[in-house]
C-alpha cells in the first residue's frame, strides 16, 4: 500500500471518529448505534497503520490487490448497515402509527367528554 | 361501521347522510365512525360542521391504518360486529343486512361483500382490474384452498373475535386481500355474499395504472410471506 494511501485511511478514520462523537455529544445518535461507526473508524484505522496483516488476510481470501479487500469489506459493511436501517426504520414507523391512532383516539374521547359537558 | 375517508369531501357527506337516512326509513341502528384519514381537503370541517362521528388522524396512515383505528374504537366500545364501508358512494347500505346476517347467524368470521357473485349495481370494474382480482384470487386460492371471488373488496364485515385480533394488528399495505389470506390460513370463518356496489360517487381508485404491476408483485410477495409465516 502506499504511503498516500495510508495516510487517507488514518485521516478518514480519525474524521469519522470525530464527525460521529460530534454527532453522539449533541445527542443526534444514541451510543449504541454510534458504536458500529467506531467500529468501522477503527477498521479503516487498522487498514492505514497495518497494512501488510490485511494484505495477507487478502490474498488468503482471494484478493489480488489490497484496496479491492478494503472497498470489498467496506461494501459488506454498508450492504448489513442498510438492512439494520431498513428494519430500524420499519419498525420506527409501525411505533409512530400506533402512537399517531392512539391520539386520535384519545381526542375522540376527550372530545365527547367536553361535549357530554356543555 | 367503519368509514375510512381520505380527500373525501365531495362525498362524505352523502355516504353518512345515507347511512342516518337508512336507519330512520328501516328502523335500524347502525353506528358509524369515520376515521378522517389527515385529509388535505375539508373533509375534516365538513365532519365536524354536521357534527358527524368522526376520528382524526394527526397524519395520513392510509386505508390500513384508517382501519386498524376503527377496529380499535370498535373494540373499546364493545361493538359486536364492524363492517368497512367507503366514504366514496360505492358501497350500498342496503347490502349491510346481507353483509351482516352469517355473523349475526354465527356462521361465519368475516364476510366479504363480492361484486362478482351476481352481477348487480352498475358497478363495473376495469378489464385490467378485474385480471388483477382473478389472478389474486387463484394466486390466494393456492395457498388457501379457497376459493375467494372478490379478493379486493373493501366491503367486509367481522365479529368480535376478528375486531380484538384487527385492532391489534393490521397490515398497513394491502390489507383486504392480506387480512382474507389471514383469516384462511387459521381456518375462520370465512364467506362471500353477493352485494350491490355504485360507481363512485367522487374520488379515484387507490391503484393507479402505472402502479399495477408493482402492486401485483407486492401482493403476491406479501400473501407468500402470510403463508410462511402464519400471520401479517
Amino acid at each position: 500500500m502506499s504511503l498516500p494511501l495510508m495516510f487517507a485511511l488514518i485521516i478518514f478514520a480519525a474524521v469519522l471518529t470525530v464527525l460521529v462523537s460530534i454527532l453522539v455529544a449533541k445527542g443526534k445518535i444514541p451510543i449504541k448505534y454510534s458504536l458500529l461507526w467506531y467500529a468501522f473508524a477503527i477498521l479503516i484505522l487498522l487498514t492505514g497503520l497495518i497494512p501488510d496483516f490485511f494484505g495477507m488476510l487478502g490474498r488468503l481470501i482471494g484478493f489480488n490487490i489490497m484496496s479491492d479487500l478494503v472497498v470489498g469489506l467496506i461494501l459488506v459493511v454498508l450492504i448489513f448497515l442498510n438492512i439494520a436501517l431498513t428494519v430500524m426504520i420499519a419498525s420506527q414507523r409501525r411505533r409512530i402509527n400506533l402512537v399517531s391512532q392512539e391520539v386520535a383516539l384519545l381526542k375522540k374521547e376527550i372530545e365527547d367528554a367536553k361535549r357530554k359537558k356543555q | 361501521m367503519i368509514i375510512p375517508a381520505y380527500d373525501e369531501d365531495a362525498s362524505i357527506l352523502r355516504t353518512c347522510q345515507t347511512i342516518l337516512d337508512y336507519n330512520k326509513t328501516h328502523h335500524t341502528n347502525y353506528d358509524f365512525i369515520v376515521i378522517n384519514d389527515s385529509s388535505n381537503d375539508s373533509t375534516g370541517e365538513i365532519l365536524d360542521k354536521a357534527n358527524l362521528p368522526h376520528i382524526d388522524h394527526i397524519y395520513n396512515l392510509g386505508i390500513g391504518g384508517a382501519m386498524q383505528t376503527g377496529y380499535k374504537y370498535a373494540r373499546d366500545y364493545g361493538y359486536d360486529i364492524a363492517v368497512q364501508f367507503d366514504g366514496d358512494g360505492q358501497h350500498d347500505i342496503g347490502s349491510v343486512a346481507t353483509l351482516i346476517q352469517p355473523i349475526q347467524e354465527n356462521r361465519a368470521d368475516l364476510v366479504i361483500g363480492s361484486r362478482f357473485i351476481t352481477k348487480t349495481g352498475k358497478f363495473r370494474s376495469t378489464f385490467a382490474r378485474r385480471i388483477g382480482i382473478k389472478l389474486i384470487s387463484s394466486y390466494m386460492y393456492l395457498l388457501t384452498r379457497r376459493r375467494i371471488s372478490d379478493t379486493t373488496s373493501g366491503f367486509r364485515a367481522c365479529n368480535r373475535h376478528l375486531i380484538t385480533t384487527f385492532a391489534r394488528d393490521y397490515p398497513s399495505e394491502y390489507p383486504e386481500p392480506v387480512t382474507t389470506t389471514f383469516c384462511l390460513l387459521r381456518h375462520d370463518r370465512v364467506t362471500e355474499v353477493p352485494v350491490t356496489m355504485n360507481a363512485r360517487a367522487a374520488g379515484s381508485s387507490s391503484i393507479h395504472t402505472w402502479k399495477k404491476a408493482y402492486y401485483m408483485i407486492n401482493v403476491f410477495l406479501t400473501l407468500l410471506v402470510v403463508k410462511i409465516r402464519g400471520r401479517y
